[in-house]
């Protein structure tokens, strides 16, 4: 146990877990063990990057290809800023979105709310870009829907720690 | 590939929710479905086996992993980098801007001033909104965190020409500065 600070432990654990938890029924004690380090502090350190919203949760990733969502687009919409807040609260609500962002307007590039919308095939996903459409209304100026054509990576970020 | 059956598409479901960091995070989920901890927990080793999910762990905010764990300490007492005069002062100036939430824009390579030590900074945008729609980038901020591979940065995401730059905010960028030491991972 070589490690003393909170923060070294940390990223020991975003380093481990980002390969993923051990499927046992004591995965944290598991980890725990894996580094040398008592199960409790394990627990403790993860509940505080929990709370302070480093992890946001722990669960399953699924990948939508493999359970049969090959219609996949970024809908993007050119939306005033002061009313991203509300509108994306509801965007990002419906089910079948599964990333929504704020991004800035650049030059050329006037769309500012960005939805990742995914359906089984293209005539489904039309029609939940139109519920999206219907959503947001007037607010949107002007959108976009831009399909995927082929993955050419699909991963999560890595960190070296 | 086996089609997904009743419980597999309840657990895809249920699992995305998360799990608690507990001793036996696995049981209660197991209860409400019905199932065996243990059944629970093949079905989702097979789950992962198949490519249905791509990962089990955990699901990490990008911006705040960079961030330091404590705000409110000056960033040479915990270990991190402590900016160049300069670059405090553009930081200090920045900070008086209009700023919605930034955003990870590079990965700086730098080096402490003071301790030598090598390591990873994270910059992040700026940008400026004016009333009319139009938008400029500020200053970036910089805060020490870890390296993120993997991860491409268009060209385009830079901070704008120093011209451009200078007429909206009298300010040096701080990753003119660094500019060298940018590396796009």
């Amino acid at each position: 146990m070589h490690d003393t600070k909170p923060e070294d432990l940390d990223r020991r654990l975003v380093r481990i877990l980002q390969e993923g938890l051990p499927l046992v029924p004591r995965p944290y004690h598991a980890v725990a063990e894996g580094i040398g380090v008592a199960p409790e502090e394990v627990l403790v350190r993860l509940q505080d990057m929990c709370r302070r919203g480093v992890i946001r949760r722990i669960g399953a990733i699924p990948n939508h290809y493999a359970l049969g969502y090959g219609a996949n687009g970024m809908t993007v919409w050119d939306i005033p800023e002061d009313r991203i807040a509300v509108l994306g609260e509801h965007v990002g609500a419906l089910p079948f979105v599964s990333h929504c962002y704020q991004r800035p307007r650049r030059p050329l590039w006037p769309y500012t709310l960005f939805a990742m919308v995914h359906a089984r095939d293209r005539v489904t996903m039309d029609q939940k870009v139109n519920t999206l459409a219907t959503l947001i209304g007037s607010a949107a100026r002007d959108h976009q829907v831009l399909v995927s054509t082929r993955i050419l990576k699909k991963t999560g970020l890595r960190f070296a720690g | 590939m086996t089609p997904l059956d009743v419980l597999d598409r309840a657990l895809v479901n249920r699992l995305q929710d998360g799990i608690d960091v507990c001793e036996r995070p696995f049981l209660p989920v197991a209860a409400a479905l019905g199932l065996a901890e243990e059944d629970l927990l093949d079905r989702l080793t097979r789950l992962v086996a198949q490519g249905v999910l791509s990962r089990f762990g955990p699901l990490f905010d990008t911006e705040r992993l960079g961030r330091r764990a404590d705000p409110g300490r000056p960033a040479g007492a915990n270990g991190g980098f402590r900016p160049h005069r300069r670059d405090r002062q553009c930081l200090a100036r920045s900070r008086t801007q209009l700023c919605p939430r930034p955003r990870l824009q590079h990965v700086v390579r730098d080096r402490d001033r003071t301790t030598g030590a090598g390591g990873n900074r994270h910059c992040r945008d700026r940008t400026r909104h004016r009333p009319d729609g139009a938008c400029s980038a500020a200053p970036c901020h910089l805060s020490p965190g870890l390296e993120v591979q993997g991860m491409t940065f268009p060209h385009s995401t830079i901070l704008p020409t120093a011209d451009r730059h200078q007429r909206l905010v009298p300010l040096k960028s701080p990753l003119a500065l660094h500019a060298h030491h940018v590396k796009r991972v």
